[in-house]
């Protein structure tokens, strides 16, 4: 399915995704395909070693679909897209209305702390 | 005939005793609707190594006589008349020109005038006099028929007691400050006592005269209360004193300055009442006027005083000086007048220099949202001149005197700080009200929230930089990111906090919030703030209070 | 190191090119003396030209920061504002811009960023030029005439913009136009700040 992966501060990047993929497992395969538009979405090159590695702080880190009017739908990073309902349903209304989904994604890395 | 037009390069000395300005004044009034004149008498002389003529006028002769609105004939009576009071009262004396007035008009040589000067071939002053616009032309005519450009003083007969008993030093300054041009005169009055006389002053004073020597007063603001302040200070023997104002006297407001008079008309209010500090003073004194802004000379420059005396007419300004005192230490009182409910006010707000609370606790701070309102001792219109100042008098006097106690040591709470509310008597009488209230302020109450107070540690000294303003701003973010080590890309000078009403407030162009980044090139606002001035620093995990001297140095 | 408000600002624009379509491209940087952040916008139809070119908005860095871990928004006044065209310092085509670029505002409250987004959306779409805006608000400059000449080519103008950028419907009406920001808003700087 064709999506829009945007960054927090607003940059776009167009790819083609399988919904049953979890976003962990989209967002690896992004970076494995272009590590370079990849790279944005990541905080630090740890956060990028940590994901590779199946690993990422999943309360600081963000996948989420935006609706139309503009709310969004929290993705669980290990699902498949398909096996969230929310999530499931949102994107075939964006289908419906012939518009391409956007993802607002963000990965942090886990850091000692407490 | 030749033209009136100055054609020496000489000009003409005319020396006019100050009885024929007051004789002028009364010819020239007496009737401002019709022209008249008078003769000058005096004398005439040509220096000989030189070739300057100089020209005494010892009186003015004039008889109750007018001419239409815009003519006059000296006519030959007149004239004899003049002659014959010369014979008989100015022995030594003669003849030397004359004046007229031109009623309603300017004041210019007509073509008539210039016919009558045209007649006689002596050496002659003419003047001509607007009664209306108070403006004057004069022009000496020599035998030869040249015109001369005359430069006048007056002449004023001395007290031979106290002629060589002071000296008065002036040094005229003129500096760059903030983009704006900045004027100060500097006057050292030295005058001589013998011990007895010494003596006698210290009989008349709670503390002799030598106690407060090197203590520096600044007062500012020269106007009603301001002179007052000063006359109190000169007289009490104050050795150090600074004036600033950033006005002009004019002609409303003089009637009120008790200190100047009208040789002060337009000009800076803080130059001249300075010079009549050291004219009028007893002792030996310093005293400086700064014509500029308090607020272009920063924070920094209150520095160097024991005391800050405030007799200003705005809110803000109270409140900068203020805090401004509260950041150095520096015992601070503020005073004033107003209508308040109907009635004439006053009040006296003193703090020490560790007062545990500022101005804006005591007062509120309203005056950021009236910060263009001013309120002055020429407002009070409900009032007669002698209320007014009576009791500017009042107020002055009680803040001097404890501001004299600050100084001495001898004010008994020095950690409280103090409002006095003081009601006009007669007004006080007449609504059952106190004439004066005293408030007290020991602490600041727990949980209290002030601006100034949440961010002054008085354990910690406030550290200092030097800056070049002319170079790129990146050059200061190193400088306060190695001092206060948050490695963020931007730290915030919050010129509100720090009073910089000139920048923060003005009109056009203000400037709330000052970026001090990693990437800042040369920034042309740091031009306008003051040379030395204290500011909150704002970062993104903490708040700093940092000195910053700006320099012009290479 | 962090740049907060750089990122802030860089979010605002999304949200800006988000609405007014993606055929607007933005970038964000610095003035040269640091105190002010500039948004670039690229591919806008120009008044009066053939060609798409640049509209810049300007406003004070401190409009966005960051302290000890939340956003804070600074309203700004209008005279702390420029909207430029083609190249810094030359005036927005705009009937309620003046001469030096700052935008003439009206009196709502401009208290939130979602005030401020929303504005610029309105401002670049020419949305808040209306029959009373030019009639009773009257116009900043005669760049576009003035009065009902003013609200007719700037009527024009916006369709155009409309039509050329391909905006989400959602523009045409400011409760709507207000909620979607505010969402997008409140979402970006929570993952911001998250990802602290």
């Amino acid at each position: 399915m064709k999506v829009t992966i945007e960054t927090v501060t607003g940059v776009t990047m167009n790819r083609e995704i399988d919904t049953s993929e979890s976003p962990m497992g989209i967002i690896r395969k992004f970076y494995e395909d272009d590590a370079t538009a990849a790279s944005q979405i990541f905080s630090n090159q740890r956060a990028i070693d940590q994901l590779m590695e199946g690993n990422m702080d999943e309360a600081k880190s963000a996948f989420e679909l935006i609706n139309v009017e503009g709310e969004s739908i929290r993705a669980n990073w290990r699902e498949p897209l398909c096996n969230q309902p929310a999530i499931k349903e949102e994107l075939s209304k964006i289908e419906a209305e012939g518009q391409i989904p956007t993802f607002v994604v963000s990965v942090s890395s886990i850091v000692a702390g407490y | 005939m030749r033209e009136v037009n100055p054609s020496s390069t000489m000009p003409a000395h005319v020396f006019m005793d100050k009885a024929v300005v007051q004789k002028i004044n009364e010819l020239i009034h007496r009737d401002p609707y019709k022209e008249c004149g008078g003769f000058f008498i005096g004398n005439v002389s040509k220096d000989e190594v030189t070739g300057r003529y100089n020209v005494h006028i010892h009186d003015l002769y004039h008889e109750e006589l007018s001419g239409t609105a815009s003519s006059f004939e000296f006519s030959t009576d007149y004239t004899m008349n003049a002659v014959k009071y010369v014979k008989r009262n100015c022995k030594g004396y003669h003849i030397v020109g004359n004046i007229h007035s031109h009623a309603q008009f300017q004041a210019f040589f007509s073509g008539v005038d210039k016919e009558m000067m045209a007649q006689s071939r002596d050496n002659s002053f003419y003047m001509v006099v607007s009664p209306k616009h108070g403006t004057w032309v004069g022009i000496f005519k020599d035998i030869d028929f040249e015109f001369h450009e005359c430069e006048l003083k007056i002449a004023v007969k001395p007290n031979p007691n106290v002629l060589f008993n002071k000296t008065i030093k002036r040094v005229d300054k003129e500096v760059a400050l903030n983009g704006k041009r900045c004027h100060s005169s500097s006057f050292r009055t030295s005058r001589f006592y013998s011990e007895t006389q010494q003596r006698e002053f210290d009989k008349r004073f709670l503390h002799s005269i030598t106690e407060l020597k090197g203590k520096k007063v600044l007062i500012v603001g020269a106007g009603t209360i301001g002179n007052l302040l000063a006359e109190y200070a000169m007289n009490s023997g104050i050795s150090d004193l600074c004036i600033v104002d950033m006005d002009t006297y004019q002609y409303w407001n003089l009637p009120r300055s008790s200190m100047v008079g009208e040789d002060s008309l337009g000009k800076p209010k803080a130059l001249e009442l300075a010079k009549a500090v050291a004219e009028k003073s007893s002792f030996s004194i310093e005293v400086t006027g700064i014509n500029a802004d308090i607020c272009d000379l920063g924070w920094g420059f209150l520095k160097q005083f024991d005391i800050v005396l405030s007799p200003v007419d705005s809110a803000a300004i109270r409140q900068y000086i203020d805090r401004g005192c509260r950041i150095y230490h520096i015992p601070h009182i503020t005073c004033g007048t107003g209508i308040v409910d109907g009635d004439f006010t006053g009040n006296i707000l003193a703090f020490p220099s560790d007062s545990p609370v500022d101005l804006e606790y005591v007062w509120g701070n309203g005056y950021r949202e009236k910060l263009k309102e001013r309120r002055s001792c020429s407002d009070i219109a409900e009032e007669t001149q002698a209320q007014v100042m009576g009791f500017s008098s009042q107020i002055a006097g009680m803040t001097m005197d404890v501001a004299l106690k600050y100084l001495l040591g001898k004010f008994k709470e020095k950690t409280v700080a103090m409002k006095y509310i003081l009601n006009a008597v007669g007004n006080g009488i007449i609504r059952d009200k106190a004439a004066l209230r005293p408030f007290k302020y020991g602490k600041l109450p727990v949980g209290t929230k002030s601006e100034l107070f949440s961010m002054l540690d008085s354990d910690r000294e406030i550290p200092s930089v030097t800056f070049d303003r002319r170079k790129p701003k990146h050059e200061l973010w190193e400088m306060l990111n190695e001092m206060f080590q948050e490695q963020i890309p931007s730290y915030r000078l919050n010129l509100e906090w720090s009073l910089n009403i000139p920048v923060a407030y003005r009109s056009i162009g203000a400037c709330a919030v000052l970026e001090v980044a990693v990437n800042s090139g040369v920034d042309p606002t740091l031009m306008d703030l003051p040379p030395r001035h204290i500011y909150l620093v704002e970062g993104e995990e903490n708040d700093y209070l940092l000195e910053i001297i700006f320099t012009e140095e290479t | 190191m962090r740049d907060y408000s750089m990122d802030l600002a860089k979010v605002a624009a999304a949200i800006v090119v988000d609405v007014m379509g993606s055929d607007l491209t933005a970038t964000t940087h610095y003035s040269s003396d640091g105190n002010n952040i500039i948004m670039e916008f690229n591919g806008y139809p120009l008044y009066g030209q053939r060609q798409k070119g640049k509209v810049f908005v300007q406003f004070p860095r401190s409009t966005f920061y960051v302290r000890k871990g939340n956003v804070y928004f600074t309203p700004l006044q209008q005279s702390q504002c420029r909207y430029y065209q083609d190249q810094m310092g030359n005036q927005f085509v705009h009937p309620h811009i003046y001469n030096d670029g700052h935008p003439c505002w009206d009196g709502s409250s401009r208290e939130r960023p979602t005030d401020f987004i929303a504005n610029i959306i309105e401002t670049l779409s020419l949305l808040n030029v209306t029959k009373d805006s030019v009639t009773v608000g009257l116009c900043a400059s005669g760049i576009m005439g003035v009065k009902l000449e003013a609200l007719e080519n700037a009527q024009r103008q916006q369709k155009r913009v409309l039509e050329s950028l391909k905006c989400k419907p959602i523009i045409k009406e400011r409760r709507k136009l207000e909620n979607y920001v505010s969402k997008r808003w409140c979402n970006k700087i929570t993952i911001l700040t998250q990802a602290a």
